[in-house]
């Protein structure tokens, strides 16, 4: 009976060490398996980040000061004046559009290009609908065509793009 | 809503004799045949194939547009040409009608 105590005494010792070194790995490995969440977490955090500084931005920024030199000096403005009125305001338009409205479209097919996986844009109709009037502006104006009218700017598109940034930023949780 | 006539006139003034017709048409005669040009309004600042389809059935044989604020597609262009009416920009019209 002394005996079996002794065994069972002597075994003690080796069991909670068992126990120790068994536990110490559960929380060596839950740990990292929570380090490795963690750094998953923070990486799809910083790429939506990037999403939101390095295309939405840029794209709405870009989108918002080419729809504003239309609805201020956009053939819209032509109207309701006289011919010499509009020739000048006529020739104001064409100056803004070669210096800012076309490279600005330039850019944003480029943005769009770059961002194409990134931001899912073969998902995103209007992120690909906007590509498509970039080119078709840019060709509309070196040789006009009524082509275009398929491709005409749509302001339901910087809507939809509202509602990506609000989504990142919901993602975000800012 | 304005249209061209005004200033166009001043242009061709001392170079063609022609007649004012309504609101944006003139009429002049060359070589002994008449032509009839249309100006277009500034809100056809974009010549398509429905301002020429409406340019021919008020009769007019020519359209001249100011490239500062109007532009005339291809396709009007070609339109134009089958319904014998020809779309030309200002400087291409002085330089044919009035050089």
């Amino acid at each position: 009976m002394a005996q079996t105590a002794d065994s069972i005494s002597s075994f003690v010792p080796i069991v909670a060490s068992g126990v120790s070194f068994v536990s110490g790995l559960l929380v060596a490995y839950f740990s990292g398996w929570v380090a490795k969440k963690n750094r998953q977490v923070e990486r799809a955090t910083d790429a939506l980040q990037i999403q939101l500084n390095e295309f939405y931005g840029p794209l709405r920024a870009l989108l918002a000061e080419n729809s504003q030199i239309y609805e201020e000096f956009g053939p819209g403005r032509f109207q309701g004046r006289t011919a010499t009125t509009a020739n000048s305001r006529g020739e104001t338009w064409n100056s803004l559009k070669e210096t800012v409205l076309v490279p600005n479209l330039k850019s944003i097919r480029i943005l769009i290009q770059n961002n194409w996986i990134r931001s899912d844009i073969a998902e995103k109709r209007h992120l690909r609908d906007l590509m498509l009037h970039c080119i078709a502006f840019c060709e509309y104006d070196k040789a006009p065509n009524e082509m275009y009218q398929k491709f005409k700017y749509k302001k339901e598109w910087v809507e939809s793009i509202e509602r990506d940034i609000a989504l990142l930023k919901e993602k975000l949780g800012e | 809503m304005s249209n061209s006539i005004y200033w166009f006139q001043q242009m061709i003034r001392d170079k063609i004799d022609h007649t004012k017709i309504g609101e944006q048409m003139l009429r002049f005669k060359m070589y002994g045949e008449e032509k009839t040009v249309y100006l277009p309004f500034t809100d056809e600042y974009e010549i398509n194939s429905d301002v020429i389809l409406k340019v021919s059935k008020l009769g007019a044989n020519i359209l001249v547009f100011p490239t500062s604020w109007c532009r005339a597609t291809r396709e009007a262009i070609d339109y134009g040409r089958t319904l014998g009416v020809e779309v030309m920009p200002v400087g291409a019209f002085m330089a044919k009608y009035a050089s």
